[in-house]
């Protein structure tokens, strides 16, 4: 009986939708995270009649052919990259995109990651690098002397300096973009790499056509709508339901023809 | 006659050759006994040779094989029917095809002779009761199918048709007028052509459309159609759905450029940027779009030939669900349980009967 692995599929599905469902929450206060969503696609379809067949010899057809569906599976699961509201922390090194873009960290193997969590912070030396130390491209280093640091929204780092009346330019903040960001691989960290799918990066200033601007002081906070969460969490767990109560159905007509021929 | 034909009777005879065969045997052989009475049976009150005795007992044992042949028939009927609605045919015409001949027991019965116009054999019941029992079957997967889907987007459910169909028959003996059971055979899948609800997603390359219209993309195998429109760019920018397959746009691929910015996708299917516009996303239909193949991963595919559509506009930043009612399909499988045990019920109920006339033939003749 087929509907037996159809619903089966139905609720891997539905699984694999609510545990989506469940990340997003586990991360509605992960800076900069970019909501993920679970893409379904009907199976493959099994003709035994195909539409528009013959069904006289005076080329009559048939209207409507008979195709048994195979059930379901998880396409894709994308990440909507729109963007999260901007919280505001009052922290010099705390950065946030708003706009299009994405800040380009040196890992310590000398590769690009991307992100746009800019909760950064100083190292020893005093450049910027991200909470897991890793440098911000390109390598900014702020003096030891700095009383006041100031990022604008082109993404130039200025400070001033004890003797200098005009704050001094220390470096140019960068942001890279994608042709399809929603195709970055995500690496856990708030850190995505550079994917086939993805495209090349492409460098630019913040504030020049096509990338956004840079805000001092803010953070972007998760774009999961937890309303929109839950309700899905819902939708989930009762296609989940349904398709359980479709097995139960399948296994009790199942169970009948089992125990026909003892009547 | 019934006792010459009928086991127990020869059984009687057969016993008591081979008792005359035994005494024969048992004792020590000399020339006479060939040829004379060995034994005086009190039950056929005449003399038996051994060679009566022997061709007696053969001939009960012929018997016996014809007889347990018959038997065997009667249980092998179901194993040997062509089922209804299952052969499929050249396409053109599907055949049912009862089973027509008699019991086979009734072969070997003397009295059970091939009565004119009256082939039917009472399996008939069990032969309507299976071909619901194979829609019900049917039915159930394309419930099963349609709520695995309930979250696959651009979705259209599909429901089973049946049809009746009558398998005639001439009049029984005494009686005018062909007699016609009706079996119930599948003949096609209905689509549900209603839209689904739009969800509001906000991304800027999810497109649902509103009214009847499939977006058309170019796969390895061809052009294909949807309506799940969920697109996104590849890495050279250009609008594919999920499986990476570029959509068209009046012919060709569409391409964003890094330096169009936000896009915005107008409701006839206009891609345009800052730089103004980049293309226009073709929207097609079909005279006869519940004509349109389902080949898996939301994707159509057709022999007819695609316009543009007139009557369909398209929304940005939203998806179409699917078109799945779980209310509907949850009622329609309860429906569907309730009819199979219906007819499994009446299977039972008439295989207890046909238990009941065998035992009581069984009985009469003896």
């Amino acid at each position: 009986m087929r509907a037996l692995s159809i619903a089966a599929t139905g609720m891997a599905a539905q699984q694999t939708n609510v545990e989506v469902i469940a990340n997003n929450l586990a991360n509605m206060n992960t800076t900069g995270y970019k909501s993920q969503v679970a893409e379904f696609q009907d199976l493959l379809y099994q003709n035994v009649e195909m539409p528009g067949a013959q069904s006289s010899d005076s080329n009559t057809l048939l209207p409507s052919g008979i195709q048994l569906g195979a059930g379901v599976r998880t396409a894709a699961v994308a990440r909507v990259t729109t963007q999260g509201a901007l919280q505001s922390t009052s922290n010099p090194y705390d950065v946030a995109i708003q706009g299009q873009g994405y800040f380009r960290i040196t890992m310590p193997d000398g590769t690009f990651t991307y992100t746009r969590a800019g909760n950064f912070a100083l190292s020893p030396t005093g450049q910027i690098v991200t909470q897991q130390g890793y440098p911000v491209a390109p390598g900014i280093t702020v003096p030891q002397n700095a009383t006041n640091v100031q990022i604008n929204a082109q993404g130039q780092v200025l400070a001033s300096i004890p003797g200098q009346t005009a704050p001094q330019l220390q470096g140019q903040l960068e942001l890279d973009r994608f042709p399809n960001e929603a195709g970055l691989g995500a690496q856990g960290g708030n850190l995505f790499v550079e994917t086939a799918s993805s495209g090349a990066p492409q460098a630019g200033v913040p504030g020049t056509t096509g990338y956004g601007t840079i805000q001092q002081g803010y953070l972007e906070s998760s774009n999961v709508d937890p309303v929109s969460a839950i309700t899905s969490l819902i939708t989930a767990q009762r296609a989940y339901e349904m398709n359980s109560k479709v097995i139960t159905a399948a296994n009790d007509m199942l169970q009948q023809t089992a125990n026909m021929g003892q009547g | 006659m019934v006792k010459d034909w009928f086991p127990p009777g020869n059984f009687r005879r057969a016993v008591l050759a081979v008792a005359a065969l035994k005494k024969f045997f048992g004792r020590p052989l000399e020339k006479e006994h060939i040829k004379n009475e060995v034994f005086r049976p009190a039950w056929e009150g005449a003399p038996m040779s051994v060679t009566y005795a022997t061709i007696l007992l053969l001939r009960q044992l012929t018997n016996l094989v014809v007889w347990l042949r018959a038997m065997t028939g009667v249980l092998t009927v179901r194993s040997r029917q062509s089922l209804p609605g299952v052969a499929p045919g050249s396409g053109k015409s599907q055949r049912i095809r009862g089973f027509r001949a008699g019991i086979p027991a009734a072969r070997g019965l003397p009295n059970a002779t091939d009565q004119k116009g009256s082939k039917r054999a009472m399996d008939t019941t069990q032969l309507v009761c299976l071909s619901q029992e194979l829609a019900a079957y049917q039915s159930m997967d394309s419930i099963a199918n349609n709520l695995a889907n309930v979250s696959t987007p651009g979705f259209k459910g599909e429901t089973p048709k049946f049809q009746e169909y009558l398998d005639l028959e001439k009049p029984a003996e005494g009686q005018t007028g062909t007699q016609a059971v009706s079996f119930v055979q599948q003949t096609g899948m209905i689509r549900d052509m209603s839209e689904g609800h739009v969800d509001i997603t906000h991304a800027p390359f999810d497109l649902a459309i509103n009214g009847q219209g499939y977006f058309a993309v170019t796969t390895p195998n061809g052009t294909r159609y949807t309506r799940d429109g969920h697109f996104s760019l590849d890495a050279s920018g250009r609008i594919v759905d999920e499986a990476g397959d570029p959509v068209q746009a009046g012919g060709g691929d569409i391409t964003i450029q890094q330096t169009d910015g936000d896009i915005h996708i107008a409701a006839d299917g206009t891609v345009s940027g800052v730089n103004g516009q980049i293309g226009q996303i073709d929207i097609v239909d079909f005279a006869n779009d519940r004509a349109l193949v389902k080949e898996g991963g939301s994707l159509y595919s057709t022999t007819q030939v695609a316009s543009i559509a007139t009557n369909a506009t398209v929304q940005q930043g939203a998806i179409e669900s699917s078109n799945v009612q779980p209310v509907v399909e949850i009622s329609k499988m309860i429906e569907t349980m309730r009819a199979y045990q219906a007819v499994i019920n009446l299977s039972t109920s008439q295989a207890n009967a046909e238990q009941q006339t065998l035992d009581k033939l069984a009985t009469v003749q003896s």
